[in-house]
């Protein structure tokens, strides 16, 4: 009697495996004591599942060591790169934040860890030399509003006492836009507003005292002032410079204005 | 100095790699087929599973979830690439062991069975991989893979035939 139509090839190898949810064991050893061909057939499916393992496991000698700090390097530059090349900065500045990070054991992790180190690079003469002219201002507000899905008046950027608007680009992370909106503070230090989408996890700022509106969150990143908030479908970071009172001021203007 | 706080999750995730990346790249090379797309693909899941850390959740299986990845960046991103370098599906690399620790005929059969797996095709080779290098249940299996047990198991059983049937052939070719 051929067992063939009694069990299949896959309840066969389910037996050989062990996975008793998957075959009638019982009636297979029953079937087994009775028919050979069936034993043959059990013969034409056995591999040696120690040796497969075992020899698989000598295939573990021949693997490389887990790069962590390439991983890292990897992890933390190929972002940075994006947003260098969107600025123009010059790629060994770009690899020098990496390096600098990787000796650091810090990894960039979210965008407002990305922010913060392109933030860094700005000094006084980055926004200095720029003379807002209106309508060029209304112009690139309207094309970095159009980018976003979020529109702008120039008016709202321009009401802060201490924080004149120079500028507004179009950035990108992990493929979204990133807009930011950059200032200089009355005692000369950069300063941007940074707005993506929500739906975007934000880091962890240390925390400040400075709080007062309890929807944003103030603290510091990068040793800079830097300020958080989500409000209609939009996350916020503003930052720069060292005067969290002036930031939390700022941020408190701009949640209600923006 | 860019503040980060390191989640438990991500600290499990590295402690794995840490300390079983071979288990990942044996995994890679499997999926693969080869050892310098094996390179790369573990290589890129690595990097994708730190970045997408928050997504794992802590105190679950880190191996499970980092196979998940590299089957997906495999099947979604590497695959078609190494198709077109000509590295990929039909040219697989010749393992060779040598074991000094090993007689040379063990050896020799290690490197006749370990060769003949990857020789399979594909989706049985990754099905062999699962179950019998790595030890997963048909269930686990058919979970990483995104697929009912049924074919796990039909998988495997074409896949014990053939080597079955290739190791008959080659004692016939050794007498």
């Amino acid at each position: 009697m051929s067992n063939k139509s009694e069990f299949t090839d896959e309840e066969l190898t389910a037996y050989l495996d062990g996975e008793k949810d998957y075959v009638d064991v019982e009636a297979i050893e029953k079937a087994i004591a009775k028919d050979p061909s069936l034993r043959q057939r059990i013969e034409q499916l056995t591999i040696n599942r120690d040796l497969v393992k075992d020899s698989f496991n000598d295939v573990l000698l021949q693997a490389p060591d887990f790069a962590d700090n390439k991983v890292e390097n990897k992890r933390q530059l190929q972002p940075m790169v994006v947003l260098a090349t969107a600025v123009c900065l010059c790629i060994g500045i770009t690899i020098g934040i990496g390096w600098k990070n990787t000796q650091n054991d810090n990894a960039l992790n979210h965008w407002h860890d990305y922010v913060a180190a392109y933030q860094a690079l700005y000094i006084n003469n980055t926004l200095s030399h720029l003379t807002p002219v209106p309508q060029q201002q209304l112009q690139e507000l309207e094309r970095v509003g159009s980018a976003l899905g979020k529109s702008f008046e120039l008016t709202q950027l321009q009401q802060h006492a201490q924080l004149e608007y120079k500028r507004g680009q179009i950035l990108g992370f992990e493929g979204r836009p990133l807009i930011q909106l950059a200032f200089l503070s009355s005692v000369g230090e950069p300063v941007a507003l940074c707005i993506m989408k929500s739906g975007i996890p934000n880091a962890s700022i240390s925390k400040s005292t400075m709080e007062r509106n309890p929807q944003i969150h103030v603290g510091s990143l990068e040793s800079m002032a830097a300020a958080h908030w989500q409000k209609d479908g939009f996350t916020y970071l503003l930052i720069g410079g060292t005067d969290e009172l002036l930031i939390t001021d700022a941020a408190e203007h701009f949640f209600e204005t923006i | 100095m860019i503040s980060f706080l390191q989640t438990n999750a991500e600290k499990e995730i590295r402690k794995w790699l840490n300390q079983h990346f071979p288990v990942l790249w044996r995994y890679c090379l499997i999926l693969t087929g080869s050892k310098t797309s094996a390179n790369d693909l573990a290589q890129s899941t690595s990097l994708k599973s730190l970045e997408k850390h928050k997504q794992f959740k802590a105190g679950s299986d880190v191996d499970k979830w980092l196979f998940k990845i590299a089957k997906n960046i495999w099947l979604n991103e590497l695959r078609s690439q190494a198709v077109r370098r000509g590295t990929g599906l039909h040219n697989v690399d010749e393992i060779e062991l040598t074991n000094g620790t090993s007689t040379s005929e063990s050896v020799l059969e290690a490197n006749l069975l370990i060769n003949n797996i990857m020789q399979l095709p594909e989706a049985q080779r990754i099905a062999v991989g699962l179950v019998y290098v790595e030890g997963f249940s048909y269930r686990e299996a058919a979970d990483l893979l995104d697929i009912p047990i049924g074919t796990v198991m039909s998988r495997l059983s074409i896949a014990r035939a053939k080597l079955s049937n290739r190791r008959d052939a080659s004692k016939v070719r050794m007498l």
